[in-house]
């Protein structure tokens, strides 16, 4: 009894555990970096060799319980044979460290490889429980700053020295962290009080924020990564004129409920040349499943045109911290937005002339 | 075939008398089987400790609502830190290690007692005083800290950080130092024992591999928790007297710069996972030393590669002391550090790996009996391999920028080092109960114990792998991240919460099987499982001395079972060489 038992809860685990994984059921969220997909095939990688290792190592448990259960027989005398154990060790050694030094360009492109000169700097700063997002403004040279000249109630929340330096004046300084897709990033992880840990699932970058240092991860979001789909018989007019019934059916034929209070906004900046930077964005809740009144969070998409054909593109997605910084650290998150480089241009052309009219 | 001159008698020795008052036979004793037992007894009031709070924080997660939590943000927290801080240090340090380690290390290599009793006996009450001061936490101003069982500052370096962060968290950090203390006066002990006090014939690869797991547990402890030492010490100045070791220049609290600087918080990651990676080590290879143990025993046949057994397990101890920077790897620490740390990482896996193969191989022709404790070392493999298969994606530094600080690495390690460390302690005492108290454990209860506990944890943390690849950080009291509020989330947490009070409940029948067999349980032989190590040739219990005044010589190795030719299926270490000619050499 016992051993019939226990084979069939050794069976049923491997079959409960590899069969949702290999029918991909449970994976990954979806990724829209160029390195992230080195990441997600180092993973399913190893997926596929640790799980048919945990599948054979599990049957053969099963197999000598049941097998070799006391009938009265007697048990072989053996130490041991020498072969199956040396080739134990080499076939293990070859197969981890092989595994792990394929992995290891994954890692070189990422941490080992100098940043573009060109890459768009982000200065990411954790605080409890907040992040906050600088960019270098039109000067492209990030000002000073001095934990002396921390001030919240100021909003200075990062003692940027606006007084006294001249390249701080046009720095811009937000709560929501905006990205250009097709382009080079790195962010400057820092922390002014605690470990923080910068994490968005879709990018595949998590790294900790630590006070006192300043981390760089680069990364670049490729906007083919982030299309959904195509708008049929959509019309820049019927965008314009935000009439969310007519991207309804199409949103939520692709498994994005629209919620009574979603919203169409055009979206447009003026850019190099006076060219028009345009796009719709379109916004979904997501309700909170604990406090449906009061807690809800933007699903945001992003409607092109390209050439005549409307195409949406996942553009909203969540920054949150992973690293235990205190009690409100499940509450530590911010929004990201993925633009265009040309809007993400235009946009901070404006907002840094308004913070240096500002400060 | 002559062999007498190979031929060692058993000697009468001479020991120091048998206290007879209550204080000095079971308090203050300096008897290592009592030593064992109080390390035991404290393990077990740990247990019901540390699983209640994780019941604590399961409802919590299963019941959560904005409005309505079951425990606010600091009490979740808190329930977390000093969970995996009880469990770490309080039971899965001292149950396989002080408990089973200080009762039957001596008795299998023929002793009569560890070497120094004394210092056996203030490693016990140093290791007490060290869970009263942790547990004073629950009642000081502010509570227990929040601050994780890794304590990293400048979290837990600052009384302002959050609450939680003031005495109790000097507290934490007091009662760490002091078990550091505990441990180093322990580990020498075992060391010291292992090396001068063995019996005659009873060379190092004649000790079961119990011992040997005990053995170099015992220096994997010294070389960590010195350091560990250090570093809490360092933890200690940086709170109580404002040196700047761990913080930083420029750390703003409350929008004022603090008056520190030159500190690094990196340091203090390096010192605690220097201890922190062994400590894995330190929970689970007496585990897998008792594990080989009882499959030898139950398979009725000699392990499958004793000297690579033996070999994995010091490889094991050394290499562990390499590759601390995986749980580095998205710290800020050098890239070019990380890449060596994985791969050194990746290395340990082969150790490991043997030993799963050879308890397949010991199983493999085998004459396997199902008690409860074969159960529970066969639930132990499972969960070996389980928990040592994650382990693999984690060790890979490109994979862990995905992973790192997920449920899947909570999954990862209470599998490996807490759950698999778990099913040894329940498959050692089941095992050793007879001897330890002349009675059995009852089998039925036994059986049902093993059971709710393999199906529950694993209920409890596969989902939970899942939920790492989903991203879902851990440490998070409540879902306000919008992936968190997919209803697959609440699912599974409301599944798993479900399965860790089964799981939590199974302990609490394992508990009072304990208690109950003491004093009801079937009288049990001096040799209840037929075994062949020399804790089976003694009374049940044990005399004083261990071995009734005799010193025991020992002919043969440790698991000579089924020997071809011998009268019974096994050959006892102390028989002498001709009851089994075929096995002599071993």
């Amino acid at each position: 009894m016992q051993p019939l038992a226990l084979v069939v809860a050794l069976v049923v685990l491997v079959l409960g555990t590899v069969v949702p994984f290999f029918t991909r059921q449970h994976l990954m969220p979806e990724m829209i970096t160029s390195h992230g997909g080195t990441i997600d095939n180092q993973i399913y990688i190893t997926m596929f060799i640790t799980g048919a290792i945990f599948a054979l190592a599990q049957f053969a448990l099963a197999y000598m319980v049941f097998r070799y259960q006391a009938k009265g027989q007697k048990a072989t005398y053996v130490h041991g044979i020498w072969w199956v154990e040396v080739g134990s060790i080499v076939s293990s050694g070859i197969l981890f460290i092989g595994l792990n030094l394929m992995g290891q360009g994954v890692w070189a492109n990422m941490h080992l490889k100098e940043p573009s000169r060109q890459a768009t700097e982000i200065e990411v700063n954790g605080q409890q429980f907040k992040w906050y997002f600088r960019y270098a403004g039109n000067d492209g040279i990030f000002g000073d700053r001095s934990a002396k000249l921390v001030d919240d109630a100021s909003q200075n929340f990062m003692g940027v020295d606006y007084e006294n330096d001249k390249y701080a004046k046009d720095d811009v300084v937000e709560a929501a962290i905006k990205v250009p897709f097709d382009r080079d990033v790195v962010v400057r992880l820092r922390s002014r009080d605690v470990i923080h840990d910068f994490f968005v699932r879709e990018l595949r970058v998590k790294n900790d924020a630590v006070p006192g240092l300043e981390v760089k991860i680069p990364f670049r979001v490729d906007k083919e990564r982030m299309y959904k789909f195509d708008l049929s018989g959509v019309t820049a007019a019927t965008l314009d004129a935000k009439d969310v019934s007519a991207v309804k059916g199409a949103f939520e034929s692709h498994g994005i409920k629209v919620t009574d209070n979603a919203e169409i906004t055009p979206i447009e900046f003026k850019g190099a040349g006076g060219k028009v930077i345009k796009r719709w964005e379109f916004k979904t809740y997501a309700y909170s499943l604990y406090d449906p009144v009061n807690k809800f969070w933007p699903l945001t998409y992003s409607i092109f045109d390209e050439g005549g054909v409307m195409k949406v593109y996942k553009t909203g997605y969540e920054v949150v911290c992973a690293e235990l910084c205190g009690n409100g650290h499940y509450t530590m998150r911010a929004e990201m937005e993925v633009v265009s480089g040309e809007e993400f241009d235009a946009w901070l052309a404006k907002r840094s002339e308004e913070c240096k009219s500002y400060h | 075939m002559s062999v007498a001159h190979d031929v060692e008698e058993e000697h009468e020795v001479h020991v120091h008398q048998e206290p007879k008052e209550f204080i000095w036979k079971y308090i203050f004793s300096t008897d290592h089987k009592v030593i064992g037992k109080q390390y035991f007894l404290l393990a077990i009031v740990a247990v019901v400790i540390g699983l209640g709070l994780s019941l604590a924080f399961r409802y919590h997660l299963a019941t959560y609502t904005p409005q309505g939590m079951f425990l606010n943000p600091d009490h979740y927290l808190q329930a977390v830190t000093m969970h995996g801080t009880i469990l770490v240090f309080m039971v899965l340090t001292t149950a396989p290690l002080g408990g089973f380690g200080n009762y039957f290390l001596p008795i299998q290599i023929g002793a009569v007692d560890m070497a120094f009793p004394r210092l056996n006996m203030l490693s016990f009450w140093l290791t007490l005083l060290s869970f009263l001061v942790l547990i004073a936490a629950f009642v000081v101003p502010g509570g227990p800290p929040v601050s994780g069982w890794t304590g990293y500052p400048p979290l837990s370096a600052i009384n302002s950080a959050t609450p939680g962060m003031g005495l109790g968290q000097t507290l934490w950090v007091g009662s760490i130092a002091i078990f550091c203390l505990a441990s180093l006066v322990g580990a020498i002990n075992f060391i010291v024992t292992t090396l001068d006090l063995r019996a005659r014939g009873m060379s190092l690869m004649r000790m079961p591999l119990s011992t040997w797991a005990w053995f170099i547990t015992a220096i994997i402890a010294l070389l960590s928790f010195a350091v560990l030492f250090a570093g809490g010490l360092l933890l200690i100045l940086d709170r109580e007297l404002g040196t700047s070791f761990y913080i930083p220049a420029g750390v703003v609290f409350g929008a004022k710069e603090l008056n520190h600087k030159g500190g690094s918080p990196l340091l203090y990651q390096h010192l605690f996972w220097f201890f922190g990676h062994p400590e894995v080590y330190i929970a689970i290879l007496p585990g897998m030393g008792i594990v080989s143990h009882i499959l030898a025993n139950f398979a009725r046949k000699p392990i499958f590669g004793y000297n690579a057994m033996v070999y994995a397990i010091a490889a094991i101890g050394v290499i562990g002391f390499f590759v601390w920077g995986h749980h580095m790897f998205q710290s800020g620490m050098s890239p070019y550090v990380a890449v060596a740390f994985s791969i050194l990482t990746m290395t340990i896996g082969v150790p490991s790996a043997i030993k799963t193969f050879n308890w397949l191989g010991t199983l493999w022709k085998g004459n396997i009996e199902f008690t409860s404790a074969m159960l529970f070392a066969l639930g132990f493999v499972s969960l070996f391999v389980s928990g040592g298969i994650s382990g693999i994606f984690l060790g890979q530094n490109a994979v862990d920028i995905y992973f790192h600080d997920t449920y899947f690495v909570v999954a990862h390690f209470h599998l490996i080092m807490g759950v698999a460390a778990m099913f040894s302690i329940a498959a050692g005492t089941y095992y050793w109960f007879p001897k330890m108290f002349g009675r059995y454990m009852n089998e039925p209860l036994g059986k049902l114990h093993f059971w709710l506990t393999f199906v529950s944890v694993y209920s409890v943390f596969i989902p939970m792998h899942i939920m790492g690849l989903w991203g879902h950080p851990r440490r998070y009291a409540g879902f306000e991240y919008a992936f968190l509020n997919d209803p697959m989330i609440p699912s599974m947490h409301n599944m798993i919460t479900a399965a860790a009070f089964v799981a939590v409940l199974a302990q609490l029948l394992f508990i009072f099987n304990y208690f109950w067999s003491m004093y009801k349980g079937a009288v049990a032989p001096e040799n209840p499982w037929n075994g062949t190590s020399l804790e089976w040739i003694t009374a049940s219990p044990p005399a004083f001395d261990n071995f009734g005044g005799k010193e025991p010589v020992v002919n043969h190795g440790a698991y000579e079972y089924s020997v071809p030719g011998a009268e019974k299926d096994y050959i006892m270490q102390t028989d002498p060489p001709e009851a089994a000619p075929h096995a002599a050499a071993h």
